[in-house]
């Protein structure tokens, strides 16, 4: 595996925080463009929407989705076996 | 003052398993655990600020109402980023040609440095777009990896594929990434 290659797979784990970069990690990312590139768009990839997670009414959510959970789910629709049966027997209500 | 829920401190599973047997403070709990989450994965991948909270509200919904579908093999999370992205491509079917980016989208934080804000929100909206020209997988799995520090067993198990292949797509994703916003 390549210097390239392995400082892409740390790339991830460095961004959130679950690692660090060594020192010799931290010297090939000076030097080599491509990884440069490639880290700054991983570290604006595990911030993407960061606001959101300060701002989203979690507690507000959670009150709404069981509100919804407490309704009957909606029946699915069974339009094409109805709509056959339901054809004679209009027509025979209507003879009758 | 009162003690924190026992909920706070069990793993998803756990809590899975309790709103199963009928606890919905556990199924609360993990809506409050994922939300702020999933939201900000369902606005990477495109979705407008506007109807975030109604995504998100639909896909607890669908996943509590599906839960027989999570047999564990990969995360909570994962498996509900998986859900809320259906929904996420099922909504641009339904709103096709109709997408209207708010003008307050950029204008929702506070700002010190209007500049430097300025500037940082470009740079996001631009990674955003770029993502958005993304092909699905490698959307996803980009956000999965990058946004959300995922690791590839579990977003293979989200989406159904190996983790090679979810290596496969992140890199294809890095490489257009890195072509579209340089």
């Amino acid at each position: 595996m390549t210097e390239c290659a392995v400082l892409s797979e740390r790339m991830v784990a460095v961004a959130h925080r679950r690692g660090s970069w060594s020192p010799d990690e931290a010297a090939h990312l000076v030097a080599c463009g491509d990884c440069r590139a490639e880290w700054r768009l991983v570290q604006a990839g595990a911030q993407l929407g960061r606001d959101l997670e300060q701002t989203f009414p979690a507690e507000m959510m959670a009150a709404r989705v069981m509100a919804s959970l407490r309704q009957p789910a909606p029946r699915p629709l069974r339009t094409r076996a109805w709509r056959w049966l339901a054809a004679p027997a209009a027509v025979a209500a209507a003879i009758a | 003052m009162t003690a924190p829920s026992p909920a706070l401190e069990l793993p998803d599973a756990s809590l899975v398993a309790a709103y199963r047997r009928g606890d919905e403070r556990a199924a609360a709990e993990l809506v409050r655990r994922h939300s702020a989450a999933l939201s900000r994965f369902l606005y990477a991948a495109g979705a407008p600020r506007g109807e975030l909270e109604d995504l998100v509200q639909e896909t607890f919904i669908k996943a509590f109402r599906a839960l027989d579908g999570w047999r564990g093999e990969a995360t909570f999370r994962s498996w509900l980023f998986r859900i809320g992205g259906n929904l996420r491509k099922d909504w641009f079917r339904r709103h096709r040609g109709r997408e209207v980016v708010s003008i307050f989208d950029a204008d929702l934080r506070d700002s010190a440095d209007p500049g430097a804000e300025a500037e940082a929100a470009d740079a996001e909206e631009r990674l955003r777009q770029g993502v958005g020209t993304l092909p699905r997988l490698q959307r996803e799995v980009f956000l999965l990896r990058a946004q959300q520090g995922m690791e590839y067993d579990d977003i293979a198990a989200s989406l159904g594929t190996t983790p090679g292949a979810a290596r496969v797509h992140y890199h294809h994703a890095v490489k257009r990434l890195k072509e579209l916003i340089a």
